[in-house]
């Protein structure tokens, strides 16, 4: 029993940190009708100089919002100069955005070597609480507890806000809204950089969660957040949601009994709700 | 025979109900026109009769055949062909390949892989004949995005007349041209559709009265009258509703 | 100028490139011979890719997985199973090549645009965790190594190798360019220009689709047989994200859409890698990203178009239309 309570608390937490990443992506493709294919990489980035920040500071706090604030410059930079040039050409969006994988890629190579970067856990997150006969590290609730936040937030956000209304107006029918005198240009930027900044803040926070950062980091959780998309559906903070518990909590499980499968997990998941719902769980369409 | 038969056919989106039990039938070679002010459901209506929607109930015939849950692609070999409002070309493709994609459509000739398109010699001078109807052979070469507007509403008309259908939807067929262009293209179509049956949406009264011999008027979901030109004009509501809604309009004028 | 003189003057390029593919290699150390035996495999894969791609606009991620699957059951049988016979092996390759996209294409042609490049990058990427994972027969991160020059029934040397997959290639492009100017490949164009209007004219697209995916599929698993033939060994990274990207990359650099188009990417992607890698091997994934970037931003038509653009403009100055 305590093994299935481990399990699914370190499935939870591991969700929330997949969840920090897909809302993001997921808001991008609700809104702007393109994938940001440079979204793990944005993770990677915050996560590299975060952790190099709260290392150097010993302050996680100044390392999560060193991380995030360049992983939003970075998306910046990527929207400004590029992305307003291809103006509702959607494919030459993504395909610049996959261009910059390999770039930024490259230049952590270039700055950080290619050892994996190790998490960052300040003293009074570190140590575990006893469920049975297990320990279940602090730092883990830590994240849930931050992610529960930022979730209940980022909804009230979505729902209860003027800004809210427009992005799900804007999902629904953009030339609709922009008929109506709303401008969608800088709500798409805004949403662009604060998925980037999401990320940014997921790579120091989950850090801990995936046992360290590395270059392949990036390409890896990106796939999981494509998956979490899918399965979640797209365009929700709820959908991001479910998606992102359910495949954090399916993986972490299967990891645990069968440990070979466990990467299997989300591709079973993915191809089940394609055939049976392929709009997702909580899918608009 | 019917070449179309359409039973209680509703269709809503969101809480609006666009389609309300719609009933009629087409004979073979009758032209009937669908008139209407905007939003009265003209486009829907053609849209589910292509297959492009579903309707939420009700029944579509296609010379016999129940279509209701058949995709576009099978009512077209079935017999259907359909233009659009806004002309749906193939933008950078040649004007003759355009002409050609339409030819093929409904021919096995689709699925061969491995001779040239250009070496199926009837499509070849198929496709001539239908650009000289319009006198845009010389332009055969051409991409649509180099064609004037007029010019790409006759395509869009020639490219639904390419497969000989038994029905041919044509929705506002003359939207965007000047009147002498819409004369023009009345009389091209006047010319072309021979016995073929045809069910247009228009707004102008001169056109329909040129091409159609009946009239339905739809009205929010609803035919609330048909007839020969003649007696639609004469009709009581018909007027109310389309003055009603100039005095409408003039209302919003004022207030603006 | 007359009209034969015009023709000649046209395709003088393309004349002078198959030209040099035919003789360049009898005079070029084998250095050279290597670069060019794996722009042609790769310019084969990317043509495969195009099809899907730039011909009918099906945004697929994950044609890396295809070219593997047939690398890797080739190698597979070779190593496990001592069918070395290529007239055996190679076909079982592509078989599972044709297989692999048989099934990719019913998971990802239920949904189009945006989620179907999503489902073919995480199919993709799934062929690539099987390869890592399924250690007993894939060799894992290590890959399937020792893979000898296929066995015709006599041996190859690396020039004679080049010659095999120059014979390979002109075959696949052969039958691939008319495909593209069949009236299926037309249809194939008119899905991607206007879907719905295709549909109302009788087109049964997601056929149409399937098809084109299979196409695909076939010409990228025999690109897949050549290159394991031509490296000695297949390994995961040939499987997943970077070599679908790489296959984007060459389209779209050179031309998508256009069958020479993926030829001139292969060839200007790795010509470019050779000689930057001279000066500076470590950074030429950024500099290859950068690239890809602006041509994207500011070259969409890719280096073809530009190249034609040219010829075209030069061969019309100062000359008087006969």
């Amino acid at each position: 029993m305590d093994i299935l309570a481990v399990g699914i608390l370190g499935g939870v937490s591991y969700g929330f940190v997949l969840f920090l990443i897909a809302t993001g992506l997921s808001l991008v493709l609700g809104l702007m009708g393109i994938v940001n294919v440079s979204h793990g990489a944005l993770f990677m980035t915050g996560a590299y100089m975060g952790l190099t920040v709260a290392k150097l500071t010993g302050s996680l706090i100044i390392g999560i919002l060193a991380g995030a604030i360049l992983a939003g410059i970075v998306s910046l930079i990527i929207e400004r100069l590029f992305l307003c040039q291809l103006y509702k050409q959607e494919l030459e969006q993504i395909l610049v955005t996959f261009g910059f994988v390999y770039i930024i890629t490259n230049l952590h190579l270039w700055i950080y070597g290619a050892w994996p970067k190790s998490a960052f856990v300040p003293s009074i997150l570190s140590g575990s609480m006893t469920i049975g006969r297990f320990g279940f590290p602090v730092h883990r609730l830590a994240v849930i507890m931050m992610g529960g936040a930022l979730c209940v937030g980022l909804w009230w956000l979505q729902e209860k806000t003027k800004i809210g209304a427009r992005i799900r107006a804007g999902m629904d029918d953009a030339e609709m809204v922009s008929g109506l005198g709303i401008n969608l240009r800088p709500i798409n930027i805004g949403a662009f950089c604060l998925g980037a900044i999401l990320a940014g803040f997921a790579g120091v926070v989950g850090a801990p969660v995936l046992g360290g950062v590395n270059l392949n980091t990036g390409t890896d959780i990106f796939f999981v957040a494509i998956a979490v998309c899918i399965v979640g559906g797209v365009g929700s903070v709820q959908g991001a949601l479910v998606g992102a518990v359910l495949i954090g909590i399916a993986t972490t499980l299967v990891s645990t009994y069968f440990p070979v499968l466990a990467m299997f997990v989300m591709y079973i998941l993915m191809v089940l709700i394609l055939i049976f719902k392929p709009s997702g769980l909580l899918g608009r369409k | 025979m019917d070449v179309l038969k359409v039973e209680n056919l509703s269709q809503s989106y969101g809480g609006l109900q666009i389609l309300n039990g719609l009933s009629f039938r087409l004979d073979t070679g009758e032209k009937v026109a669908l008139i209407g002010p905007n939003g009265a459901g003209k486009t829907t209506l053609l849209n589910v009769l292509t297959g492009l929607i579903p309707p939420k109930a009700g029944r579509v015939y296609l010379l016999g055949h129940d279509v209701t849950k058949l995709p576009p692609h099978t009512r077209v070999s079935i017999g259907l062909a359909r233009s659009f409002q806004i002309s749906s070309l193939f933008p950078r493709l040649s004007l003759l390949t355009n002409v050609l994609l339409a030819i093929q459509g409904i021919q096995t000739t689709r699925y061969q892989m491995i001779r040239p398109i250009r070496a199926y010699k009837n499509n070849l001078s198929k496709a001539r004949e239908l650009l000289e109807l319009v006198g845009l052979w010389g332009e055969k070469d051409f991409p649509i995005t180099a064609l004037s507007h007029g010019q790409q509403r006759h395509v869009e008309i020639i490219l639904a007349l390419a497969s000989k259908p038994r029905l041919l939807l044509l929705d506002e067929p003359s939207a965007g041209l000047t009147s002498v262009e819409s004369d023009h293209l009345v009389d091209m179509i006047h010319n072309l559709v021979g016995e073929t049956t045809v069910l247009l949406s228009a707004h102008d009264m001169d056109l329909v009265s040129k091409l159609a011999n009946r009239i339905m008027v739809l009205y929010y979901g609803q035919i609330i009258a048909e007839g020969n030109p003649k007696e639609i004009q004469a009709d009581q509501k018909v007027r109310e509703i389309y003055l009603g809604i100039q005095a409408q309009g003039r209302e919003r004028k004022c207030l603006s | 100028m007359t009209p034969m003189k015009k023709r000649v003057i046209h395709f003088t390029p393309a004349i002078i490139i198959i030209a040099f593919l035919i003789i360049g290699p009898l005079f070029i150390g084998t250095a050279l011979v290597s670069l060019l035996t794996k722009i042609l495999i790769f310019a084969l894969m990317a043509m495969s890719l195009d099809i899907a791609f730039g011909y009918t606009g099906l945004w697929s991620f994950g044609h890396a997985a295809l070219f593997g699957v047939a690398a890797y059951t080739n190698g597979i049988l070779i190593k496990h199973y001592s069918i070395t016979s290529f007239w055996l092996a190679a076909p079982a390759g592509i078989l599972m090549a044709i297989v692999a996209s048989a099934i990719f294409g019913l998971i990802a042609l239920r949904v189009s645009g945006i989620y179907f490049l999503l489902i073919t990058f995480a199919l993709g990427q799934l062929i690539y965790s099987i390869a890592i994972k399924w250690i007993k027969m894939t060799g894992g991160s290590d890959g399937l190594g020792g893979i000898p020059y296929p066995d015709l029934g006599f041996s190859l040397s690396p020039i004679s190798f080049y010659y095999f997959t120059l014979v390979i290639l002109s075959i696949g492009a052969l039958v691939l360019y008319l495909v593209v100017k069949s009236p299926f490949g037309y249809g194939l164009q008119g899905i991607r220009e206007n879907e719905i209007r295709m549909r109302t004219l009788g087109y049964n697209i997601w056929l149409h689709k399937y098809i084109a995916f299979l196409t695909s599929g076939l010409f990228g698993g025999v690109a897949g047989i050549l290159y394991i033939h031509f490296n000695g060994v297949i390994t995961p990274g040939s499987v997943g994200m970077g070599a679908s990207g790489l296959a984007i990359i060459m389209i779209i650099i050179g031309g998508s859409g256009t069958l020479w188009g993926a030829m001139i990417g292969s060839g200007t992607l790795f010509i470019l890698e050779y000689f930057i890698s001279m000066v500076t091997p470590e950074r030429w994934p950024a500099i290859l990203g950068a690239c890809f970037v602006a041509t994207v931003s500011f070259a969409r038509g890719g280096i073809l178009l530009k190249l034609i653009n040219l010829w075209n403009k030069w061969n019309h100055d100062g000359r008087t239309e006969g």
